[in-house]
């Protein structure tokens, strides 16, 4: 039965074959670490893909999961590196930070309405803008269509 | 000498330059405690500053930075379970547990305190002990580089929680992450699917924001609305006084930890990560109450804050006697040297002297300075988790956006943290916790440069065996090693009799 032990362990697994074969383009020196660490990962995984059969253990690590928020979260955060990459770190963190907590506060005892979200996420995202840029002199990403 | 060390006082105690120095504990903090930005990154920023200062002056500036930021890295490590700097990784066993129970004051009083004495442990060394401890660092090569690996390794059995298989496959994922990049012998470019950012490697403070942040920010607004353990810090009389008791009661885990910290430090290579990391299995091994440790329990904090601030000085010991910087931060202290003309030797002693011991002192009075900071700010900053989970969850994404892109101002680092964040979450969900995977990221190059120079000088010497167990810092360390690996199956077996014996 596909546990999520077992499948784990077959992904750790198919990364051990996967490094074992791409280390073989390279020379005796630069090959042999990768190889020993993807025989290691390979053993274990293989140990344990082994118990897990025989132990049969039912696991459900994501029961009591509510995807209703972890799966817009997720979504959110690849979204808000795009975000990033297009229109640069400024507005990206301000349209991250006003709709998340916005959409978080929902149903929680301290609702926030989406004019104080956006607020709030302005003053968070140009405070730290201000400390990086002006005081750390940390350039924050622009963006490929407008420079901010 | 005499006369010397009368100027450094009269330095020390200029009130310009105290004010300097203790602006530059602070300013090292606040740069500590944002991840993303280490302290290595806050000297290479002010070094440029401090060159228009008496060199005096610039080296007490720089070292209270130092400090600062060794130790401001506890504070997120602590309240949001995401490391400052790479060093305060082994912080957040303990310390966010702490945080979780409410108890954030008695992490962070614990870390200040803890870091006050490994870090004057550590300067302390640094002024006396410099010279002989120099030259037993030296006697490290390769094959004691590697079985120092190999010993760092063996904490796995102590992060593994639940399943030592699982630790064990963790730490092979992390050693083969290590890989990724030019090799360090032969310059093969390894596993960096054509991009050219990969070159240099992955950046470890990257990962370990993905591992530790991500993952925790997507378990806080997984439950539902309402059932979240909620995490608030109140203000308690006497917490502060009742810590310090505590831990002045157990003086044996504090210089342990600073021992180890300062060793590690004067080993050149060897960092802050892996003097806690040491510190806290040593701590973990010692202790009567070995289950409670990951739990929250002040004694993993202690050992961890003392260790890397106790580093600080050690790796400064390489650096003033021989040129050899101990740490990435050292390496910036001795850019800062050379631009006053100071060279790292016994010229630095006489030639130099009332600049050298103007900063040796200055290091001493710059830990107190930070633990006083520490110790009056802490219930300060420990109010930050006392925002809703709604507004932290969000904010705390932010924050390692920031710190995964300004390490090198690269976008791609900022990927490389998502994806290993969500990687991050679904281990943690499946049962592998990110220790052993981060470990496995740290000690890899290490070892790989231990073994494979190891393996070429038994090739030359025409017998691997005396290079890898015939040398007597490896005897020692291989020993160690073993016990390393033999004492928690021979407590394991011990635990499973006892319990046995319990139920008949």
């Amino acid at each position: 039965m596909l546990t999520s032990t077992t499948l784990s362990s077959l992904a750790f697994l198919i990364v051990a074959i996967a490094a074992w074969h791409m280390a073989g383009d390279l020379s005796e020196l630069g090959s042999f670490f990768p190889r020993v660490i993807a025989v290691m990962l390979g053993v274990f995984s293989l140990t344990q893909l082994i118990i897990s059969a025989i132990k049969n253990i039912k696991e459900k690590p994501f029961s009591g999961v509510e995807s209703k928020r972890l799966i817009p979260m997720i979504i959110g955060i690849v979204a808000y590196l795009i975000a990033m990459i297009l229109i640069g770190f400024v507005p990206s963190s301000i349209l991250y930070l006003s709709f998340f907590f916005w959409f978080l506060s929902r149903g929680s005892d301290k609702d926030l309405s989406l004019l104080k979200s956006v607020t709030f996420a302005v003053l968070i995202c140009g405070g730290f803008y201000a400390v990086f840029y002006y005081i750390f002199n940390v350039p924050l990403p622009e963006g490929l269509l407008f420079d901010w | 000498m005499a006369e010397n060390i009368l100027i450094a006082f009269q330095n020390i105690f200029n009130p310009m330059s105290f004010l300097l120095m203790i602006l530059g504990v602070a300013g090292g903090i606040v740069v500590g405690a944002l991840p993303g930005l280490t302290a290595t990154m806050a000297l290479a920023l002010l070094v440029p500053f401090t060159f228009v200062m008496d060199a005096g002056v610039s080296l007490m500036v720089l070292g209270g930075v130092y400090v600062g930021a060794m130790y401001g890295g506890c504070i997120s490590a602590i309240l949001v379970n995401t490391p400052g700097t790479p060093a305060s990784i082994a912080t957040t066993f303990d310390g966010y547990p702490l945080t979780k129970k409410g108890k954030a004051e008695h992490a962070l009083v614990t870390a200040a305190f803890s870091s006050g004495v490994g870090g004057v442990f550590g300067a302390l060394v640094l002024l006396f002990l410099s010279p002989p401890l120099a030259k037993a660092a030296l006697k490290f090569g390769p094959p004691e580089y590697f079985w120092l690996a190999v010993f760092g390794l063996t904490i796995i059995a102590t992060l593994s929680t639940g399943s030592m298989l699982k630790g064990l496959m963790g730490g092979a994922f992390g050693l083969l992450l290590s890989t990724v990049g030019i090799s360090p012998i032969g310059g093969d470019m390894r596993f960096t699917f054509g991009f050219y950012q990969l070159q240099a490697g992955l950046e470890l403070i990257v990962v370990l924001i993905g591992f530790f942040c991500i993952p925790e920010v997507l378990c806080m607004i997984e439950k539902k609305v309402g059932s979240q353990d909620v995490i608030t810090y109140k203000p308690q009389k006497g917490v502060a006084k009742s810590v310090i008791l505590e831990l002045i009661k157990k003086p044996v885990l504090l210089i342990r930890s600073s021992i180890i910290g300062t060793f590690v430090g004067i080993v050149p290579g060897a960092g802050g990560n892996i003097a806690s990391l040491m510190a806290y299995n040593e701590a973990v091994r010692f202790s009567k109450e070995k289950e409670k440790f990951g739990t929250g329990i002040i004694d993993g904090v202690a050992a961890s804050e003392s260790s890397n601030n106790a580093e600080v000085g050690g790796s400064l010991v390489p650096l003033l006697t021989l040129g050899i910087p101990g740490a990435a931060p050292a390496a910036v202290m001795l850019g800062a040297l050379m631009i006053h003309g100071m060279r790292p030797g016994p010229e630095l002693y006489t030639t130099y002297g009332a600049v050298t011991y103007t900063f040796l002192f200055s290091f001493v009075l710059a830990n107190i300075v930070m633990f006083v900071l520490g110790f009056y700010g802490s219930r300060h900053v420990a109010r930050v988790i006392n925002l809703p989970f709604n507004q932290l969850a969000p904010i705390i994404v932010f924050l390692t956006i920031i710190g995964s892109y300004s390490i090198r101002n690269n976008i791609l680092d900022v990927g490389i943290m998502i994806f290993f964040g969500l990687i991050g979450y679904v281990t943690k969900k499946t049962g592998f916790q990110p220790g052993p995977i981060v470990l496995g990221l740290i000690l890899g190059p290490f070892a790989e440069n231990g073994l494979v120079q190891s393996m070429l000088m038994g090739k030359a010497e025409g017998s691997m065996f005396q290079v890898f167990f015939g040398r007597p810092i490896s005897i020692v360390l291989i020993i160690l090693c073993l016990v390393s690996v033999i004492l928690p199956i021979i407590a394991a077996i011990r635990n499973r009799k006892g319990g046995v014996k319990v139920a008949n």
